[in-house]
C-alpha cells in the first residue's frame, strides 16, 4: 500500500511527533479518531451497518442463505466473508490496485471469526445434518483513510448484531423435510454476538507505537501488528504484518495496550449498538 | 411519503429470501364519488345516490363494500344487474387475483362495465387508509382490518353527504369488529333479503355461507372421509404413498371413476362413493393405491345415478364381479382434491310434486358429472327448462355437491334451447364476433389489389372447378387438371389463401386461434372466422377472381411425382360442382369440354393414387353417418339419410391426402424446429383384444399387427349374405385406434410424426384453412418457406406452437363431440311422435347391457337387460364378448331387431330410447310393432334357439 508519496523531511515530522506522543492531528497515539456506527441501512440484507473512522468508511451487508450441511460439521452453520473495495474509495485504488488490500483485510477478518466461540454456528444449523444458514457477509470499502482493519472488525461486528433471521420451522422427515417459513414479519430471532472480537491495530512507528493511523501516517509505519480482543480483554487472535521488526518488549507493551483499548471501544460499541437497536424498527 | 414493505419468501430452489419493496402512499387519490367535492377526481368518479336495489335496511342511499369472501363466493351476486355503487377495495382485488385468476378477471369485467358502477380504491397506497401489519397479527386479519380502516375512512369523508357506507361480510368476526367501531355491517344473505324487488336474487348467493348452514354441519351425519390437506398430499407424493391424477368419471356408471396417474401403465380405478370420495369429473385428485390384493377390473356394468334417496348406503359398490375380471387392474381411493375443476353446468332440475319449497336436485346434462343440490324460489318457472348451475362446496355431510343457480337458458325441448346447451356443454366458443375482430376484415366491396398480380402467379385462364358437398358456401378447395406435351400431366390443386386476410396477432387472428376449427351443427355452422371471409372473399366461388395458395404438381400418368412447387396464385374458377354433379360430368362420355376432360384426367390418377396408397398400408375406416333434412321454415328434421359416398368424394379425398402429405414434408424440411404436423400413432395391440376376440368367434381371423396387416384383414373380412358385417367391423376398429393428433415437430423424434391410419411418414392439414386453423399456421410455415411471406417469432417458437397444438387438439375434440351431439339431438327430434321397429347391430356388450347400432340411422344406444337379472341367468364371458341370458345368447356383431321411440314418460328428460324386439328375451324385449314394418325385405333374424349352444 505504498502509495502515498511523502519527502523525507514530511516523514521526519510524523514519527518524531507520534514519538513525542502528538500527533498531527492533536491526537496520542491510543487515541482514536472519531468513531461513527450506524446499523440496519441496507432495508434488503438480514443485517447490515456503517462505519467511519475519520476519512475511512465501511460498510457492511449480511445476507443469510439456506445451504445444505458440512458433512465434517454437521451442526453448525457457515459464514462466508467477503471484502470489496469501491473504486473510488481512493484515487490510488483504481484498478486492480486495491486486490491486496482486500486480501488483507479478509485474511484478518477471517482471522478473527475462525475461532469456533467468535459467532456461535451451532445457533446457525436449522436441520442437523441436512441444512443449515450460511451468512454472506459483504465488506465494502467506500473511503480508504487508514485503520481500514480496525473500521471493518468494527462495522462487521455491528452488522451482526443488527442482523435478524427469519423464523424457520422444520415439517416432515426424510425425504418429506420442508422448510416452513412464518408469514409474519415480526417473528425474528438475533444472533449472539456477545463473543464478537474485534480488531485493534497497533503501528509501530520509529521508537514508539500508535493506533488508527492515517494514510499518511501509515506510510512511515515499519511494521504492526494485529490483535483481536473480545469483550471480556482475552485476546483472541494475533497477526504480525508490514516489513519492520518487533522488539519483544515492544510486542508485549503494544498487546497489553490493545486490550486496554479494545475493551474500552467494546464497551462503548456495545452500548451504542443496544440503544441502536431498542429506537429501531424492522 | 416511502414505505418499505418487507418480507421473507422461499423461493422455488428451497432458499430463504429477503424481499423488500418500495411502497408508495399518495394523498391524492379519489374516493369515487360523484358528490365528493373534496377529492381531487384522478380517475373519473362512479359512484352515485341512485342505487338500482333499495335495501329496507337503510332510508339513505348507500355504497357497499365488499370484503375478499364476498368477492371470492359471491360473483354472481356482485354480477346482478341491481347490485351498483359498489367500492372494491385493492386489498380485495389483490386477494383474490391470488386465490382465483378466473374470479379476479371476472370482477375486472364488472369494474370496467360503467353502469355498475363499481370503484376501485386503492387503499393500499392512500395515505389515509394503509396500515402497517402489527406483531402477532395474521395476514388476514391485517387485510381485514385494512378493510375496516377504508370502510371506516369512506364513513368519515363522506359524512357531511347524505351517504351510508356498507360493509358486506359473510365473516362473523370481521363483522363484530367493523360494528364496534361504529360502522354498518352486514350479511350477504340480510342484505339481499331486505332488497326490494329483487327476490330471486337469493338463488344466485353461493351456498359456502348462505345463513347459518354450515353451522349445523356437525350435527349431521358425516358421509365422507376427511380430504388431507394438500401440504399432506404433497409430502405424500413426494415419498411415493399418495399418486397424483386427473379423475374421470365413469360415462357408464355413477360408481366408478379412473384416474391416470404417471406410475402407473394403466388407468387406476375408483369405486365406490366413499372411495370416489367427493372427486368430480376432471379434477385433480390425489391418491391412495390399495394392495394388489383388493385390485379389481372395471366392472362393466352400466349404472346411472337414478335413486332419489338421500340415505343411499355409501358402501354400495358397482354391480358386477369385478373381482374376477380378466382385466385386474391398479385400485385405489381418493385422499384429497388437489384441484377443483368444477365449472358452470348446464341441465334441469328433478321434478318434484312440489315445487313450493326451495331446495331441489340439479341433474347435469353431462353424465359424469354428479347430481348438484341446489336452493331456489323459481322452481314452478324453472321445472321445464334448462338451467346453468354453479358448483359451490361438497361438505362432508352432503350426498351430493350443493350449489347455486345462475342462468335460465330457456325452455326444453325447444331446438335452440337443447343448441345452445350442447356448445355451452362443449365448451364451444359461439358468440357473435366482437367489434374488433370485425374491424381487422376488409371492406366490401373488395377486389384483388394490382400489387398481388406481381405477386402472385396469375392462373385465371387455368381450367380450375371445385368439388363440394351440395350447399357447401366455405369452398377451400379448388383443382386443375392439364395433360402436358410429354406425355405427363399437371395437377394443381388450389387452397383458399386465408393467411393473406389473417395476419398474425391481429384481433382476428387471436380470435381464429382461440375457436381452431368450425364447428358444423345439424342446422347451423359456427365460423372460425367471420363469415365475410369464409363464405365470400376467401370462398373460391365459380366465375369469381380469388386469390389462393396452390401446390402444383407434374405427375406420370401412374401417378409418379416428376416435379412440385408451391406458389400463392389468383385463381378463377369455373365452375363449383357437387359430388353428384362432378359425377355426371365425368360419366357422360359424349362431353369433351375442358373441363369433363379435366375431371376424368383426375378421376383416373386418383384411382391410381389410392391403389397405391392402400398397398403401402393405408385403412379405410368406417363410422356410422347420416345426414338430415332440414325443414327451411321450422328448421326441425324432416328426414334421415345416410350419407353416400360417391366415386368424386374419393377423388377429392386422393388429392387432398397428396397436398397435406407433400406439404408435411416440404414444411418439415424448411422448419424441422416447429412445423406443424399431424400424427396418429400406432395402437397398442392390446387395443385390438376385443376386436379380434370378437372376430374370431364369427369365425374371421383379423391380424392387427401392422396397418398393412390390419387392413388386409379388413378387406377379406366378410360373411356371406351379411354385407354390412365388414362395415360393422370397420368401425368398431376405427374405435380401437388412437386419436390422431396435432403437434409441433421439433417436441418428438421422428419415428413419431407416422400417421397410422393414413400409413404416412409424415401428414398435416394445409388443405381447409377456412374451417381450422392448423391449416392456416400450414399456410404461413409454407409461404415463408417459398418467400411469398414473413415468420414471425411466436411461429418459429417450437414451445408456443405446442400450446397452440395442444389448444387445436382440444378444440377439435371438442367440436367433434358436439357434432356427434347434435347429430343426437336431431335424431331425437325426428323421432318425436315416432315409433319404430329397426334393424340393429350389436356393437358391444357389456355384463347388463348391449350397445346397439342401428344401420339405418348410424343411431347407437345402450339397451339395458338388467330388468330381468333377477329371474334369469345371466352368464357374461369377457373374452368372448357374449352374454347369455337364459336361453339367449348376445354376441358382438349379431344382428336384433330393436324398437326405436322417445321416451316421454319423463317429461323433464326426453332421451331416445332403444327396446328389443327379436331375440325375445322374456322380461326385456317388447312386441314388434307391425304397422311400421310394412317393408317386403323382412330382415333376417336368427331363432333365439338356434344360439343356443
Amino acid at each position: 500500500m505504498n502509495l502515498i508519496r511523502l519527502s523525507l523531511a514530511e516523514r521526519k515530522y510524523i514519527v518524531e511527533s507520534i514519538e513525542e506522543d502528538i500527533r498531527t492531528d492533536g491526537r496520542s497515539c491510543e487515541d482514536y479518531r472519531q468513531i461513527e456506527i450506524e446499523t440496519r441501512n441496507l432495508p434488503n440484507t438480514n443485517g447490515s451497518s456503517r462505519c467511519k473512522i475519520g476519512k475511512t468508511e465501511v460498510l457492511v451487508g449480511v445476507k443469510a442463505e439456506v445451504v445444505d450441511s458440512d458433512l465434517h460439521n454437521p451442526s453448525i452453520g457457515k459464514i462466508n466473508i467477503s471484502v470489496d473495495c469501491s473504486a473510488t474509495a481512493s484515487p490510488h485504488l483504481a484498478g486492480r490496485g486495491s486486490e491486496t488490500m482486500e486480501q488483507e483485510v479478509l485474511s484478518v477478518l477471517n482471522l478473527l471469526y475462525s475461532s469456533i466461540d467468535a459467532l456461535n454456528l451451532t445457533d446457525l444449523c436449522i436441520v442437523k445434518g441436512e441444512s443449515c444458514w450460511l451468512l454472506n457477509i459483504d465488506v465494502l470499502f467506500i473511503q480508504c483513510g487508514g485503520n481500514l482493519f480496525d473500521a471493518a472488525s468494527f462495522a462487521l461486528k455491528a452488522a451482526l448484531h443488527s442482523t435478524t433471521m427469519p423464523d424457520v420451522s422444520v415439517a416432515g422427515e426424510g425425504i418429506e423435510m420442508e422448510l416452513e417459513i412464518s408469514d409474519d414479519p415480526y417473528k425474528v430471532w438475533k444472533l449472539n454476538t456477545s463473543m464478537c472480537p474485534i480488531c485493534i491495530t497497533l503501528y509501530q512507528e520509529g521508537e514508539s507505537f500508535a493506533v488508527d493511523l492515517t494514510e499518511e501516517e501509515s506510510e512511515c509505519s515499519t511494521g504492526h501488528i494485529h490483535v483481536g480482543v473480545l469483550p471480556s480483554g482475552e485476546v483472541s487472535a494475533m497477526e504480525k504484518s508490514g516489513a519492520g521488526n518487533l522488539e519483544p518488549i515492544a510486542l508485549l507493551e503494544m498487546i497489553d495496550a490493545a486490550i486496554r483499548i479494545g475493551t474500552d471501544i467494546h464497551k462503548q460499541l456495545h452500548s451504542h449498538l443496544l440503544a441502536e437497536s431498542t429506537t429501531a424498527t424492522l | 411519503m416511502l414505505k418499505a414493505k418487507t418480507f421473507v419468501k422461499k423461493t422455488k430452489r428451497g432458499n430463504i429470501i429477503k424481499v423488500v419493496r418500495e411502497h408508495y402512499l399518495r394523498d391524492d387519490l379519489s374516493c369515487g364519488s360523484l358528490l365528493c367535492k373534496k377529492c381531487p377526481h384522478l380517475s373519473p368518479a362512479k359512484l352515485s345516490e341512485k342505487q338500482k336495489a333499495v335495501s329496507s335496511l337503510f332510508s339513505k342511499p348507500h355504497y357497499l363494500v365488499i370484503d375478499t369472501n364476498v368477492a371470492l363466493h359471491q360473483i354472481d351476486f356482485l354480477e346482478d344487474h341491481n347490485i351498483t355503487d359498489v367500492v372494491v377495495l385493492q386489498t380485495v382485488l389483490q386477494e383474490v387475483r391470488h386465490l382465483n385468476d378466473s374470479l379476479y378477471k371476472r370482477i375486472r369485467t364488472i369494474i370496467e362495465n360503467n353502469s355498475k358502477r363499481f370503484f376501485v380504491l386503492c387503499n393500499e397506497h392512500h395515505r389515509s387508509t394503509y396500515i402497517d401489519r402489527e406483531p402477532n397479527e395474521s395476514c388476514n386479519d391485517r387485510n381485514d382490518r385494512a378493510i375496516r380502516v377504508a370502510t371506516a375512512w369512506y364513513e368519515e369523508h363522506l359524512k357531511h353527504l347524505d351517504i351510508d357506507i356498507v360493509l358486506l361480510t359473510n365473516d362473523k368476526d370481521n363483522r363484530d369488529k367493523a360494528i364496534k367501531a361504529g360502522l354498518k355491517s352486514f350479511q350477504v344473505l340480510d342484505y339481499v333479503k331486505s332488497l326490494k324487488g329483487c327476490e330471486n336474487l337469493v338463488d344466485h348467493l353461493s351456498v359456502q355461507e348462505k345463513g347459518d348452514n354450515t353451522s349445523t354441519v356437525h350435527d349431521k351425519k358425516v358421509m365422507f372421509d376427511e380430504h388431507l390437506s394438500l401440504y399432506d398430499i404433497k409430502m405424500g407424493i413426494k415419498s411415493n404413498r399418495y399418486h397424483q391424477g386427473k379423475f374421470e368419471a365413469s360415462r357408464e356408471n355413477y360408481l366408478e371413476g379412473f384416474v391416470s396417474c404417471t406410475a402407473y401403465d394403466k388407468q387406476v380405478i375408483i369405486r365406490g362413493l366413499k372411495n370416489l370420495n367427493r372427486a368430480v369429473h376432471e379434477d385433480v385428485v390425489a391418491i391412495e393405491i390399495f394392495p394388489k390384493s383388493q385390485w379389481v377390473g372395471a366392472s362393466g356394468t352400466v349404472q346411472l345415478d337414478e335413486k332419489i334417496d338421500e340415505e343411499e348406503d355409501l358402501n354400495a359398490m358397482p354391480d358386477g364381479d369385478a373381482q374376477n375380471s380378466i382385466y385386474v387392474r391398479p385400485t385405489g381411493r381418493v385422499i384429497g382434491i388437489i384441484k377443483r375443476n368444477w365449472r358452470n353446468y348446464c341441465g334441469v332440475l328433478l321434478p318434484t310434486d312440489n315445487t313450493e319449497k326451495t331446495r331441489h336436485i340439479f341433474i347435469p346434462s353431462e353424465k359424469r358429472i354428479p347430481r348438484i343440490r341446489i336452493e331456489t324460489r323459481q322452481a314452478d318457472v324453472l321445472m321445464s327448462h334448462r338451467i346453468i348451475v354453479s358448483v359451490d362446496c361438497w361438505p362432508r355431510s352432503s350426498r351430493y355437491p350443493l350449489g347455486h343457480f345462475i342462468r335460465d337458458i330457456g325452455p326444453m325441448g325447444d331446438r335452440e334451447t337443447e343448441e345452445e346447451v350442447l356448445l355451452l356443454e362443449h365448451d364451444i366458443p359461439h358468440l357473435p364476433f366482437s367489434k374488433s375482430v370485425l374491424d381487422c376484415l376488409p371492406k366490401l366491396p373488395w377486389s384483388i389489389a394490382d400489387y398481388e398480380f406481381v405477386l402472385r402467379e396469375d392462373l385465371r385462364n387455368t381450367c380450375v372447378c371445385s368439388v363440394d358437398p351440395p350447399g357447401c358456401t366455405d369452398i377451400d378447395d379448388a383443382l386443375h387438371y392439364k395433360a402436358l406435351p410429354n406425355g405427363n400431366c399437371e395437377v394443381g390443386v388450389h387452397i383458399a389463401d386465408l393467411s393473406h386476410f389473417v395476419r398474425p396477432g391481429t384481433a382476428l387472428d387471436l380470435e381464429a386461434q382461440k375457436r381452431g376449427t368450425s364447428v358444423y351443427l345439424c342446422d347451423k355452422r359456427i365460423d372460425m372466422v367471420p363469415e365475410v371471409l369464409s363464405s365470400n372473399l376467401c370462398s373460391l366461388r365459380a366465375n369469381e377472381d380469388r386469390m389462393a395458395f396452390s401446390g402444383i404438381w407434374e405427375m406420370t400418368k401412374e401417378g409418379e411425382i416428376v416435379s412440385r412447387r408451391f406458389c400463392k396464385t389468383v385463381i378463377r374458377s369455373v365452375a363449383a360442382l357437387t359430388y353428384a354433379e362432378a359425377q355426371i360430368l365425368i360419366d357422360d362420355k359424349s362431353r369433351t369440354d375442358p373441363l369433363s376432360e379435366g375431371l376424368r384426367g383426375l378421376n383416373e390418377l386418383a384411382k391410381k393414387l389410392k391403389q397405391r396408397r392402400i398397398k403401402a398400408g393405408a385403412l379405410t375406416l368406417a363410422s356410422p353417418e347420416v345426414r338430415f333434412h332440414i325443414d327451411s321454415e321450422t328448421h326441425d328434421p324432416i328426414g334421415i339419410e345416410t350419407k353416400e359416398l360417391k366415386e368424386t368424394n374419393s377423388m377429392i379425398e386422393e388429392f387432398m391426402l397428396l397436398a397435406n402429405c407433400e406439404v408435411a414434408r416440404h414444411i418439415e424440411k424448411e422448419f424441422p424446429q416447429c412445423a406443424v404436423l399431424r400424427r396418429h400413432p400406432s395402437p397398442p395391440l392390446t387395443n385390438f383384444d376385443l376386436l379380434v376376440n370378437a372376430a374370431a368367434v364369427k369365425g374371421i381371423q383379423v391380424k392387427c399387427s401392422t396397418n398393412a396387416e390390419l387392413a388386409y384383414s379388413l378387406e377379406n373380412a366378410n360373411i356371406p349374405g351379411d354385407p354390412f358385417f365388414n362395415i360393422l367391423l370397420r368401425i368398431v376398429s376405427t374405435r380401437c385406434m388412437m386419436q390422431a393428433v396435432y403437434f409441433c415437430s421439433g417436441m418428438l423424434p421422428e419415428e413419431e410424426y407416422f400417421h397410422y391410419g393414413l400409413a404416412v411418414p409424415m401428414y398435416t392439414h394445409f388443405t381447409s384453412p377456412i374451417r381450422r386453423y392448423p391449416d392456416l399456421l400450414v399456410h404461413r410455415l409454407l409461404a415463408a418457406s417459398v418467400g411469398q411471406d414473413k415468420t414471425y417469432t411466436e411461429l418459429l417458437d417450437r414451445n408456443i406452437v405446442h400450446e397452440w397444438c395442444e389448444n387445436m387438439n382440444y378444440r377439435h375434440h371438442q367440436a367433434q363431440l358436439v357434432q356427434r351431439a347434435s347429430i343426437a339431438l336431431h335424431t331425437q327430434l325426428y323421432f318425436k311422435d315416432k315409433c319404430l321397429d329397426e334393424d340393429a347391430y350389436i356393437l358391444f356388450v357389456r355384463r347388463n347391457a348391449i350397445v346397439v347400432l342401428v344401420r339405418r340411422y348410424g343411431l347407437e344406444s345402450t339397451i339395458f337387460l338388467k330388468a330381468v337379472e333377477s329371474q334369469v341367468d345371466f352368464v357374461y364371458e369377457e373374452d368372448k364378448c357374449k352374454l347369455t341370458v337364459g336361453r339367449v345368447t348376445l354376441q358382438m356383431f349379431d344382428r336384433v331387431i330393436v324398437q326405436i321411440s322417445v321416451e316421454d314418460c319423463n317429461i323433464q328428460h326426453k332421451k331416445l330410447r332403444m327396446k328389443l324386439v327379436n331375440p325375445i328375451i322374456p322380461g326385456v324385449s317388447v312386441e314388434p310393432i307391425y304397422v311400421t314394418m310394412g317393408n317386403n325385405d323382412e330382415p333376417h333374424v336368427p331363432r333365439p334357439d338356434s344360439a343356443r349352444h
